[in-house]
């Protein structure tokens, strides 16, 4: 692969890859870590990969698994650190309507809160979202279900 | 309406992310359900918006990952034109020259350079019209070997003539070849090295060492023509695992063609792959054999899928045997099955199971595999499984087992070759269709290419001739599975990377195996032999022009099944990948001779002397005197394996070999070879002859061409250099953007290397030829085990007047006996008598036998040493000063009646025991129990632990050493110089260095380049530089 076609990989996919490795590390740097490690990964065997259309679940387990690594490595000495640069919702012009929905998806559960990342910004469909997290394609569905019910009970 | 609310409303979510599409026909007829999707909708919106938080705001401050920019391929247009340009003119110029001066006859050379004694040596003679590039047809080629004679051949209508010529039995050949044609006269005048061929076949006592202990090296040398015994020089030498020489020593073969020497291991030693070579006559074999610290297995564990190929969702069934290495069955342990499958880049559990062994050790596993495997896609369609057994004796002890399985929706594969590896467009060329199956077996298969019919022999070869480039081919198996594939080489060449072939299926022990290596694509391809999932050997086959080939001479002991897998990492445009190959071969015991191995009584006792009387005869039962080579080997040797095993080891190391950084000095330049065009390279491909040679030109001695041969030797200089220069210009870009170097430290540094490098260059050579790293060889275990030899032989001492004592087992090698020549008698017979150890285990015998006329013999058998009763102690490598463990101590009671037993632990130092040092424990009939002892480990340093088990019947008592390292961390110092009569290096060892830890290695290398290197090596491996 050449590297500006690599370059623009990486922007491409680098924000959803680090939101990603951020909902199982949770710390900033640490996502950062997870992220690259998850890219140098991909670089090494992106030629390994026939289904050029499965690239996003591809790079999606990359991730998984490059934060498993990272959280077995480091369970030992984990430090929850307060997170700052990374999940603090943004104020967003007045809509307290957004700000109250992310802080009840920051409340979910880390599988929850990937499903919500992979479906609503990524825009995967149910199977490549299973594919990616390793779950069946009816939990995807039943849990995104779930979200969007929640939201709806909670915001009246 | 098809669907009800509550149906539908479950399915709304799934509608809106449009994974339910029928739910719109429900909702056309149904309000409320309408006004519910809404809301769902509107949250769905809010979702979408708040989760666009959760994304990191920009690019973080470090970049993730940043390959170099592109700077080069803005301005690469212009460069390109500019070289192109200057290319041009240059061959040009230099072309128009060479063609002017040059007449008119063009005689090319194709050919070996050195020739195999007693076999013909062939050259391919091609003349032509140097102006118009057309064959000469008639022209005379008379080749007058120097004292041999002389050949005449005439080219044909392709302007090629072949001349044929028997090799002289001499060091080298010099040949005059003389070609005459109306075009002008010729004159050639070559010289060939004349080689004699040695089958060197070489073996080792066991195929893993730990430190401290020896390699008993022996090496088998037969001329490969006559099969007769080598009589020469045979070098055998020893190579680390950083491929510093550790040890060479050079012996004449005996009567039989056999050699040895017995190489000792340092205490403190680089571990990995090792590398035993025996070279002789020209020819040299090698072997890879690992040095690491290891603790014997206590049992064997045996997992046999029922297949080695499964398709996806199919129940794969497994059974798993575990057994002491003693002859008894592991009763009643917990088995846990696990199968993973290769998922990206690593290995990810999809199944698993639990079991118990009943009482002949064995139970089965019936496991269902999953329907689909994510790492198919990666693997052309296959999946990796990984079996693992791990299984756990009543006494506690646990012992694991991996077998790899293939998944694949596509068990049958077809592969395409043009016969020159390449399809030559517009040349009739053949094409070798091989199947196989995806395990890496052969497939026997028929079927039909372009409407030819076809079938493939036993190694799923067939060659046919197919006048096309684009074809479609379908085979089938007699099992029923098909396949097909379409071709088409019109398109990019690389439909497939590449294809190993072996010559055979099946081969004898004492074989040359002669591999070949296929592929569109010029470049390495790493080797490994794996048999048993021990690695014999890695290779690497260096491919040019579509093929490369390695002989491998096979040793008895390679009897089996032998799995071949071959790698190559590729670099295309900057991205690496892996492509991968596998065959599997057997290798059957020669037939020539047999070994008859008579021991003594079948089941001896522990200290017992050992005594095994030999018959060889041959093929038809009739006694023959040969040369027996003979190892004796703990069992428990064989079956361990890799801590990594099997796939998952050869894929990491892959991954180390990626990261590697490798450099090479490529054949520069190659601008006095002609200019090969396909008809060319489908006649030197036809004549099967490496196309390896020089172009003559007539020789009118003029001076002009002398001139310009002069010229050309000087543009070649010129280019070489105009090539290292624009190899810095490379390197300077990749490390300005890179890591931002800038061009005056990039001058100094390229400086300063120079003369470094003028400096050193004479010592590389040398450096590398010889470079020995002597290590001083802690001699105090060798004094250790003779004195316990000396001691374990005297009778126990009675106590109390009750039961005796019981004599201590406390001498446990792993070869217990090697001997590479044992000449038996007229009748073939001969006897061995050795000191038995006191391990309780089975002793694998290995023979080999070779006759003074080259016939070959081998036979493996066991002789086992075993007591009703005992005890053992399950230690770990080391321990670390402080650990509090409790030790486990395995009873095993095969007596026909139960007993109380009484255990005593002691250490004879650097031990505290913690919570006693006497258990009693009763033991049934049959029964493996344990008993732990709580102790701390208190001083550093090698200590022996003793357990005495008093029983009312039977008794018996063990000792082992354990070391304890110090609890720190290792601060190595190292300190340089050069040894000029005496030499003076002081070292400061830090205050709070843990207390007689500290110890000095002294490494004495013959020139300051290997010094370097080791340096450079501490530099990188020591965290602290």
């Amino acid at each position: 692969m050449k590297a500006e076609t690599f370059d623009r990989f990486v922007r491409e996919h680098e924000r959803m890859v680090r939101a990603l490795a951020y909902s199982w590390v949770r710390s900033a740097s640490a996502a950062d870590d997870v992220a690259q490690e998850a890219f140098l990964r991909a670089y090494r065997s992106i030629g390994s990969l026939r289904d050029l259309t499965k690239v996003k679940p591809w790079l999606y387990t990359l991730t998984r698994n490059a934060a498993m690594d990272w959280l077995r490595r480091e369970k030992r000495h984990r430090v929850e650190e307060l997170n700052v640069d990374v999940a603090a919702p943004a104020a967003k012009e007045g809509d307290d309507r957004v700000d109250r929905v992310a802080r009840i998806v920051e409340e979910l559960r880390e599988d929850y809160r990937q499903l919500v990342l992979l479906r609503f910004v990524d825009g995967l469909s149910y199977a490549e979202i299973a594919e990616a997290l390793g779950m069946s394609v009816g939990a995807v569905g039943e849990k995104l279900h779930r979200v969007r019910k929640m939201v709806v009970e909670r915001m009246g | 309406m098809t669907m009800n609310c509550r149906d539908a409303e479950a399915k709304l979510s799934w509608y809106l992310d449009g994974e339910a599409p029928e739910v719109a026909e429900h909702l056309e007829g149904c309000a409320d359900c309408r006004a519910k999707l809404e809301k769902l909708r509107d949250a769905s919106l809010l979702i979408s918006k708040a989760a666009q938080t959760f994304l990191p705001k920009k690019t973080s401050a470090r970049r993730p990952f940043a390959p170099p920019p592109g700077m080069l391929r803005r301005h690469a247009r212009s460069l390109r034109l500019a070289a192109a340009v200057l290319l041009a003119g240059f061959f040009g110029c230099w072309g128009w020259m060479n063609v002017r001066v040059a007449d008119p006859q063009q005689v090319l050379v194709v050919g070996s350079q050195s020739w195999v004694a007693g076999a013909h040596g062939v050259l391919r003679v091609i003349v032509e019209d140097g102006r118009s590039r057309t064959p000469q047809p008639g022209a005379k080629v008379t080749a007058r070997l120097e004292g041999g004679g002389t050949f005449e051949a005439v080219s044909g209508a392709d302007g090629s003539a072949e001349v044929r010529v028997p090799v002289p039995d001499a060091e080298r050949a010099t040949m005059t070849l003389t070609v005459v044609s109306p075009l002008g006269r010729d004159e050639i005048v070559r010289t060939f090295a004349i080689e004699r061929p040695v089958r060197i076949m070489l073996s080792t006592d066991k195929p893993v060492y730990q430190p401290e202990q020896t390699i008993h090296v022996r090496a088998l040398a037969l001329s490969a023509l006559t099969m007769k015994p080598f009589q020469g020089d045979v070098t055998l030498e020893l190579e680390d695992a950083n491929g510093n020489r550790i040890a060479r020593r050079t012996a004449p073969a005996s009567a039989f063609g056999i050699a040895s020497a017995d190489f000792d291991l340092a205490d403190e030693l680089v571990a990995g792959a090792w590398r035993v070579r025996a070279s002789a006559g020209g020819v040299s074999s090698e072997r890879t054999v690992d040095v690491k610290r290891y603790v014997l297995p206590k049992m064997r564990v045996e997992v046999k899928p029922a297949r080695s190929m499964y398709a996806p969702g199919e129940t794969l069934v497994a059974d798993v045997h575990a057994s002491y290495f003693f002859g008894k069955p592991v009763a009643g342990a917990a088995v846990v099955l696990e199968i993973s499958a290769w998922v990206a880049d690593r290995f990810e559990t999809v199944g698993s199971g639990t079991g118990r062994t009943d009482q002949g050790g064995r139970t089965s596993f019936e496991i269902e595999l999953p329907d689909r495997f994510f790492g198919m896609d990666l693997l052309q369609g296959d999946a990796m499984l990984r079996v693992e057994a791990a299984v756990t004796d009543a006494a506690g002890h646990t012992e694991r087992k991996a077998e790899a399985v293939t998944v694949t929706a596509t068990p049958l594969r077809i592969h395409v070759i043009p016969e020159g590896g390449e399809y030559v467009p517009g040349v009739p060329q053949d094409m070798f269709v091989v199947t196989s199956y995806a395990d890496g077996r052969p497939a026997r298969t028929s079927g039909a290419a372009l409407g030819v019919a076809f079938a493939t022999d036993d190694a799923g070869v067939v060659r046919l001739p197919i006048p096309a480039a684009s074809f479609r081919v379908e085979a089938a198996d007699a099992g029923g599975s098909s396949a097909h594939l379409a071709v088409d080489f019109t398109r990019e060449a690389a439909l497939q990377d590449f294809i190993l072939r072996t010559d055979r299926v099946s081969y004898r022990a004492g074989d040359t195996l002669r591999l070949t290596v296929l592929s569109a694509r010029d470049g390495l391809v790493y080797v490994d032999f794996v048999k048993a999932g021990q690695t014999l050997l890695t290779k690497s086959v260096d491919v040019r022009a579509g093929a490369g080939t390695l002989d491998v001479d096979l040793p008895p002991e390679l009897q089996g099944t032998l799995r071949i897998g071959a790698y190559r990492v590729q670099d295309r445009n900057g991205r690496s990948s892996i492509t991968r190959d596998t065959r599997v071969v057997v290798v059957d015991l020669p037939e020539d001779l047999q070994i008859r191995p008579l021991p003594r009584k079948a089941v001896f006792e522990p200290g017992e002397d050992i005594e095994v009387n030999f018959e060889v005869v041959d093929g038809q039962g009739r006694p023959v005197p040969a040369a027996l080579g003979l190892a004796v080997v703990d069992e428990a040797v064989f079956a361990l394996h890799a801590s990594r095993p099997g796939l998952e080891k050869t894929y990491f190391q892959i991954e180390e070999d990626l990261l590697k950084s490798r450099w090479q000095i490529k054949d520069a330049f190659a601008l006095s070879a002609p200019v090969l065009t396909p008809e060319r390279v489908s006649v030197a491909v036809k004549a099967d002859v490496p196309l390896v040679s020089s172009i003559e030109y007539r020789d009118k001695a003029n001076r002009l061409r002398r001139s310009v041969r002069e010229f050309n030797q000087a543009a070649t200089g010129i280019l070489m250099l105009l090539g290292v220069l624009t190899g810095l210009i490379a390197l300077f870009m990749v490390l300005h953007y890179t890591s931002g170097c800038s061009l005056p430290f990039f001058l100094v540094a390229i400086v300063g290397g120079g003369v470094l490098a003028a400096l050193l260059l004479p010592a590389l050579a040398s450096a590398r030829k010889s470079s020995v790293a002597t290590d001083l060889r802690n001699k105090a275990k060798q004094a250790e085990i003779e004195r316990l030899l000396a001691e374990g032989r005297t009778p126990p001492a009675g106590a109390d007047g009750g039961l005796p004592a019981p004599r201590v087992r406390e001498w446990f090698p792993e070869t217990l006996y090697w001997n590479p020549q044992i000449v038996t008698d007229d009748q073939g017979r001969a006897s061995v008598r050795f000191p038995g150890a006191d391990s309780i285990t089975t002793w694998r015998l290995a023979a080999s036998a070779v006759t003074r006329d080259g016939r070959l013999g081998a036979a493996e058998s066991g002789v086992r040493v075993f007591q009703p009763f005992f005890v053992d102690l399950d230690l770990p490598v080391a321990l670390t000063q402080g650990d509090e463990v409790w030790l486990p101590v395995a009873v095993y009671n095969y007596l026909k009646e139960g007993q109380s037993v009484k255990l005593t632990f002691a250490a004879e130092s650097g031990f505290d025991l913690l919570d006693g040092a006497e258990r009693t424990v009763e033991v049934a009939p049959g029964e493996v129990t344990s008993v732990r002892f709580h102790v701390r480990a208190r001083d550093f340093g090698r200590h022996r632990l003793l357990v005495t088990a008093v029983g009312s019947t039977f008794s018996d008592a063990v000792r082992r050493p354990l070391d304890v390292v110090p609890d720190g961390k290792p601060m190595p110092v190292n300190v340089s110089d050069a040894l000029n009569r005496r030499a003076v290096a002081r070292v400061t060892i830090p205050a709070d260095a843990v207390e007689g830890a500290t110890r000095l290695w002294v490494r004495l290398y013959p020139s300051r380049f290997s010094e370097i290197v080791s340096g450079l090596e501490n530099l990188v491996r020591l965290p602290y530089g």
